[in-house]
């Protein structure tokens, strides 16, 4: 009974680590006059509202890369990959990227458009 | 005709367009396509029968049967040999398709004959949409020769590879949503300069995503038409660029 105890407190603070690091986050943006709010629920996947209207599901990746940017300095960028059912058909391009960092308050789709975290 | 210490697999030329081993990968090809259309069948029904709904299993297995068939096409074409090869070998290398499933014009054979090479990994799949585009020839839907295809042939061999497993990843990126200068990295902007960064990396551009297919329905000609991957073009040496497949079909 002690160790099925020490077992649940132990699994609970697991529990609890995985949900602290997991928090979903919101990024808002708008393209071509629709509001676009990213959702992403865990490290894997989450959902876009598009005008509050539609609800798009999708799996992610943050994928790592090193690159030489025009000062010939190697930048570390985090580019988003999404994956989204075809049933869905896409009228806006899902390129975000951040430089340098993860999870930062902006994320870049190109130089005029960001969306901001909420 | 057959003459004495020839190998097993380079007789018997009796005017059916495979020859040797193909003719063993056509055969064992075309009865795995009809007993999976059979299956798909066979579990529509018991789903049907209880009342389920049976999703898309009738059409794939309808794309299945439809496989067979471009095999028996290509048998009946006396005027082509069909051929299966590999395309991570020599032969794809040396035509410079290394690793990209095609099917093309291989020359002639010793009979004057065109030869029709389908280039394929080991996936079912990817042999199922290269044998779709080699029953294509034979019925004249489209040319592999001269490379003359279009994009209703090719939506109907991505219905094709689908058809095996139900399940499609591919990636996409809707050319009419970006600024070509911007995703090929092309202009000064922070997007163009990190996009080229990844391209000469060989990594796709920050736009691109994967698209699931999950129902055949979904394999349209907007899916097709959106289809990329990166690459120099075939230029020895060239700077890789984001390559929409099929943008010259129509």
């Amino acid at each position: 009974m002690k160790t099925l105890l020490k077992y649940s407190i132990f699994s609970l603070f697991i529990f609890y680590g995985c949900s602290a690091i997991y928090n979903s986050s919101v990024y808002k943006g708008n393209y071509k006059g629709k509001d676009i709010i990213i959702n992403f629920e865990d490290a894997k996947k989450g959902f876009m509202l598009v005008d509050t209207k539609d609800s798009i599901p999708f799996n992610y990746k943050i994928e790592k890369n090193k690159i030489d940017n025009v000062s010939s300095k190697k930048v570390i960028t985090y580019v988003y990959r999404f994956t989204i059912d075809a049933d869905y058909d896409l009228d806006f391009p899902l390129s975000l990227y951040e430089i340098g960092q993860k999870r930062g308050s902006v994320l870049q789709v190109n130089d005029s458009l960001t969306f901001v975290r909420q | 005709m057959f003459t004495a210490n020839n190998p097993v697999y380079n007789i018997e030329v009796d005017g059916r367009y495979f020859e040797g081993k193909d003719k063993r990968r056509a055969k064992r090809m075309e009865r795995r396509a009809t007993r999976r259309a059979k299956k798909l069948n066979k579990k529509a029904d018991k789903l049907a029968s209880k009342g389920k709904s049976v999703g898309d299993l009738r059409e794939r297995a309808g794309e299945l049967t439809q496989s067979a068939q471009d095999i028996k096409d290509m048998r009946g074409d006396k005027s082509t040999q069909y051929r299966y090869a590999n395309s991570n070998g020599k032969e794809a290398k040396n035509l410079g398709i290394k690793g990209q499933p095609a099917t093309v014009g291989t020359g002639t054979n010793d009979k004057g004959d065109n030869v029709v090479t389908m280039f394929t990994s080991s996936n079912v799949g990817q042999k199922l949409h290269e044998t779709r585009h080699g029953g294509q020839h034979s019925r004249g839907e489209i040319n592999a020769i001269n490379q003359t295809s279009s994009i209703s042939a090719e939506v109907s061999a991505y219905r094709a590879q689908y058809s095996w497993s139900g399940s499609l990843s591919a990636r996409t990126l809707d050319m009419s949503t970006v600024n070509i200068q911007d995703i090929q990295g092309l202009s000064n902007s922070i997007t163009s300069q990190l996009n080229r960064g990844l391209l000469d990396l060989g990594n796709y551009p920050s736009g691109v995503q994967t698209t699931n297919i999950t129902n055949i329905s979904q394999i349209t000609r907007s899916f097709v038409n959106n289809l990329v991957e990166v690459g120099n073009g075939g230029i020895q040496g060239g700077r890789n660029y984001l390559l929409w497949i099929y943008k010259l079909l129509k």
